[in-house]
């Protein structure tokens, strides 16, 4: 704020000059608009101004990038689940555990009693969960798991990209999205306003924020054998 | 002696105020504030990290650009206020000193509402617009909408600064008309003592900007600007009748 201050006195006493020395050579000095043209022109962008303002009270508030504490989700509860997510998934609970949240969901015909797992570089999931199904039906359910994804209190798990899965001949790719950007808006108060909330501002705790654990997991035949990269690939017992 | 007509000072500043009103145009000011909120709707402010595949950017916007800019116009306004052109307007009606002083006061604090007025909401308007031009989904909730007491304390704290600073500027007018050569002197004094008094120079700042009272804050300008306003009027007074 001081530095801000002073850079603008800096910049606005040359400023400040310049428009004496103008202002000197000057004798007449008409408004671009005059008279009631110029009146009707201010009374119109004070209520544009006042209008939208209102306008911005008064739109829909649920599209908007919530808080974790607007979504009834503590953060102690946020913080302890990607440590206990592989325990949810041996108990096959990662579909009813609040704060889990199923991110994609498909299927694949297979033929054959062998899938080779091609795990691209770039895919930074922690776990591969692998769950034999008591059938051979042919089919390989994958599932994408997530954690909240907190950026500076802000719930951002929707906006997260699942990880790419193909079959290709019983080779099962898995790679991450390719790089994205989310760019989020954010509005902050004037300085004019902040100077009266400093005080309230500096007992705020420090923001909050994690990316969340991710996992995937693999529903598969109980006859195939799975091989290939088998980093981070958990079997789960039937 | 007799008059026709008996006439109090504050009835003639009145009248000389709304002469001075009519003939003001703020057409300056709206142009300034569009065409920095045009340039601010791609942000003013922007950070960003990522982890993986993904990177999260975060752009910022705020009115602070619009404010300080603000700042700048009630500047050069209040300071033209003390210009020849504008003094003589003052003749067309019976005068006096006090009288021109009290409705150039008036003036300057009806064009600090209308400046605070309008650098607070004009952030409003690039909300609206943004919400229908850019994805709302990627808006943060918490900051979209100010809570209406922080929207007044904002508005209420630009009015009062562009207060002091219009009857700083007024105050420097005054010093240029009494003696051309303090356009000059002044400022590079004040450059000085910035440099050279740099701990006391930032007190005086901090007497403002550290105040998280508005009230305080409130007492603080209006007594300042009382100040200014009195040498100015006191320096007006030791000037010629007309120029």
């Amino acid at each position: 704020m001081l530095n801000s201050i002073i850079l603008l006195l800096i910049v606005f006493l040359p400023f400040l000059l310049f428009f004496f020395l103008i202002s000197q050579n000057k004798k007449s000095k008409r408004p671009l608009f005059s008279g009631l043209l110029s009146k009707y022109l201010t009374l119109f962008y004070c209520g544009i101004l006042l209008l939208s303002c209102l306008g911005v009270y008064a739109l829909p508030e649920r599209t908007f990038i919530q808080p974790l504490e607007q979504q009834n989700q503590p953060i102690g509860q946020v913080q302890g689940i990607p440590d206990r997510l592989v325990d949810i998934a041996k108990k096959g609970a990662l579909d009813s555990t609040p704060g889990v949240y199923k991110k994609a969901d498909s299927s694949f015909q297979i033929t054959g009693d062998q899938l080779e797992l091609v795990i691209s570089d770039n895919f930074d999931y922690q776990n591969i969960l692998i769950r034999r199904k008591g059938s051979n039906d042919g089919m390989i359910q994958v599932s994408s798991y997530m954690t909240s994804s907190v950026v500076q209190d802000l719930d951002i798990t929707r906006n997260i990209l699942p990880p790419v899965i193909k079959l290709e001949s019983n080779r099962l790719k898995i790679s991450s999205p390719e790089r994205y950007t989310l760019t989020f808006r954010s509005f902050n108060p004037d300085f004019t306003a902040q100077q009266f909330t400093e005080g309230i501002m500096r007992s705020e705790p420090e923001h909050f924020s994690t990316f969340g654990s991710q996992v995937l997991y693999l529903q598969i035949p109980n006859n195939l054998k799975v091989f290939g990269n088998q980093m981070n690939v958990i079997y789960l017992e039937k | 002696m007799m008059y026709s007509a008996e006439t109090n000072v504050l009835t003639v500043a009145r009248k000389q105020y709304l002469y001075k009103l009519k003939s003001f145009s703020f057409t300056g000011l709206i142009l300034m504030q569009l065409i920095i909120l045009f340039f601010s709707s791609s942000g003013t402010g922007m950070y960003g990290f990522g982890s993986g595949s993904l990177h999260i950017s975060v752009k910022t916007y705020s009115s602070d650009v619009v404010v300080f800019c603000t700042f700048i116009w009630i500047f050069v306004m209040a300071f033209s206020l003390t210009k020849k052109g504008f003094k003589n307007m003052d003749f067309t009606l019976v005068t006096n000193r006090l009288s021109s002083s009290l409705s150039d006061l008036g003036l300057l604090a009806t064009l600090s509402i209308i400046g605070g007025f309008t650098s607070t909401l004009s952030s409003f308007l690039l909300r609206f617009i943004l919400y229908f031009t850019t994805d709302s989904g990627m808006m943060v909730q918490s900051s979209f909408k100010l809570p209406p007491g922080l929207l007044f304390q904002g508005m209420a704290g630009a009015v009062l600064y562009l207060f002091l600073i219009g009857t700083a500027a007024y105050l420097f007018g005054m010093l240029v008309e009494a003696n051309k050569l303090l356009a000059f002197i002044a400022p590079a004094l004040l450059f000085v003592l910035a440099r050279v008094q740099s701990k006391g120079f930032l007190h005086l700042i901090r007497v403002f900007i550290d105040e998280n009272s508005l009230l305080v804050f409130s007492g603080k300008v209006l007594l300042a600007a009382g100040l200014l306003f009195v040498l100015s009027t006191l320096i007006y007074n030791r000037m010629e009748v007309r120029r």
